[in-house]
């Protein structure tokens, strides 16, 4: 299921947070959507997924408003942050939750909460969980559905280094698996690790799309991904 | 509104029967709520009480309609906390964050807010049927022990209307909640508005006082006349608030954006 921004464009007030975003993402790789605090990262996928309504512009996936997709839930799966939890709710009840809403077998959430290593956890209010913990469980939430689209916003912030390993293996899993994988980062090191395919995003418009080795070098490393990233942030050409 | 939002038949029904159970089990899987019952019914007991026990109400007083009506009226009173409850099922969902789990699972707003409206509704008739049942227990606790036989055609009326005032209030509450956003915020502009600018616009402008919400609701409660509207009517009016309330949250929650 491909991603499809054409022309996308989101104003708030004088502030242009989006600008003419023209992009298309693919399924069976990971793209990295990489951008300083305040570039237009969230904004685009919150337009991609329904939450903010462009200026001009579309954000489809295959070829549909999020708004118009038969059963989101299935098609996509979105983690937008740690910190959209009820504290006084246990784990499994938000996933509870969230299976009835999308009418997901109960199963599932059994079965997520293995796939996240969170079942011993899974029965104490979020509000005794770790930043770690809070991540895994949005994970949980985003697989519920066993969607072809994965879309995550900073989902390494909070994990250790074996969490981070973990989710290293289940974006890898899921590109190899044939599904789409959209994942905005800070952690370049991580990006050079994980991501096939970079945009990246400044001030709201788009510097580059392309493949991670055409950016930072067929060896990319961190260091050579970071020289690349702020040459192009800081408008002098990579 | 898209004409999705407008979709009718088999698949909208499961979809928006799976949404309100889903909104009741975010009601029951969290303590506040079934602690918020418990206070209202330990609020009635108190207040109601307090009013035979000071002497406000004597035995006179219950042996007459209007002395009755005044006792069992409480039942209604306590509402604003089932009011607060509504509330949470809403601008909790933005103290929170989780409304936007609530939006990806739904991306129809206009059938989202609908599903919340209706989980109020339910919510707010279990918690009438037990603040219902807990003022007719203490009405006809405090007749029996002030020895007078209590008119059950009073008490089953003022039941009733105990029932559809808490449902009522509580489907409001989810409206301004979804309406206001910041819990705290959505809960004081209720006490401010029903206990204190309606007050004052009755006092103001005494024919339009009978057609505010607070007003309606107590004649639907079966609170003594004194101006009032008849029982069947406070209830119309106070229907009425509530679809307009709904309406409101309905169109506003689907042009805001998520930020």
């Amino acid at each position: 299921m491909d991603l499809q921004f054409t022309g996308l464009t989101k104003r708030y007030g004088e502030v242009v947070a989006v600008r003419d975003l023209t992009a298309r993402i693919t399924p069976g790789r990971i793209t990295a959507f990489l951008g300083a605090n305040g570039a237009g990262k969230t904004t685009t996928l919150r337009m991609l997924l329904g939450l903010v309504r462009p200026d001009a512009g579309t954000a489809l996936i295959g070829g549909r408003p999020y708004r118009d997709l038969p059963a989101p839930r299935r098609a996509v799966g979105a983690v937008l942050g740690p910190d959209a939890f009820h504290r006084g709710r246990t784990g499994r009840d938000h996933l509870r939750i969230l299976a009835t809403a999308a009418r997901l077998p109960g199963t599932r959430v059994q079965e997520v909460l293995d796939a996240v290593d969170l079942t011993a956890a899974a029965d104490r209010t979020v509000g005794g969980y770790s930043l770690g913990m809070r991540q895994r469980l949005g994970l949980a939430g985003a697989l519920l559905g066993d969607p072809q689209v994965l879309i995550a916003d900073e989902p390494a912030n909070g994990l250790d280094p074996e969490g981070i390993a973990w989710l290293r293996r289940l974006l890898r899993d899921a590109a190899a698996e044939g599904r789409t994988v959209l994942v905005s980062s800070h952690f370049l090191a991580e990006v050079t690790r994980t991501a096939d395919r970079l945009l990246v995003i400044d001030k709201g418009e788009l510097r580059f799309d392309g493949d991670l080795a055409e950016l930072a070098g067929s060896g990319a490393d961190a260091a050579a991904l970071e020289d690349a990233f702020l040459k192009l942030t800081s408008g002098v050409p990579a | 509104m898209t004409a999705q939002d407008g979709r009718t038949g088999t698949a909208g029904t499961g979809a928006t029967t799976a949404l309100v159970r889903a909104e009741l089990l975010k009601l029951t899987s969290v303590r506040t709520p079934r602690w918020v019952l418990l206070a209202q019914v330990a609020l009635l007991a108190l207040a109601a009480s307090g009013a035979v026990v000071s002497g406000a109400l004597t035995a006179q007083d219950l042996a007459r309609p209007d002395g009755l009506r005044r006792l069992l009226e409480h039942g209604g009173v306590v509402g604003i906390l089932s009011l607060a409850v509504g509330i949470t099922l809403s601008a909790g969902e933005f103290r929170h964050g989780t409304v936007v789990d609530t939006f990806l699972t739904e991306p129809r707003r206009v059938r989202a807010t609908v599903s919340k409206l209706l989980a109020g509704l339910v919510a707010g008739l279990v918690a009438g049927v037990v603040v219902a049942t807990a003022t007719l227990a203490i009405g006809a606790f405090w007749c029996r022990e002030r020895g007078v036989t209590m008119d059950w055609s009073v008490a089953w009326r003022s039941g009733a209307g105990v029932l559809g005032w808490q449902a009522l209030y509580t489907v409001i509450g989810v409206a301004l909640g979804a309406v206001v956003r910041a819990q705290a915020t959505a809960v004081v502009a209720a006490v401010v508005w029903l206990f204190v600018a309606e007050t004052a616009i009755a006092q103001l402008a005494d024919p339009v006082g009978r057609w505010l919400p607070a007003t309606a609701a107590a004649a639907l409660g079966n609170a003594p006349d004194g101006g009032l509207l008849p029982q069947a009517g406070g209830g119309l009016v106070l229907l009425a608030w509530t679809l307009a309330a709904g309406v409101t949250a309905a169109v506003v929650t689907a042009r805001r954006d998520l930020t």
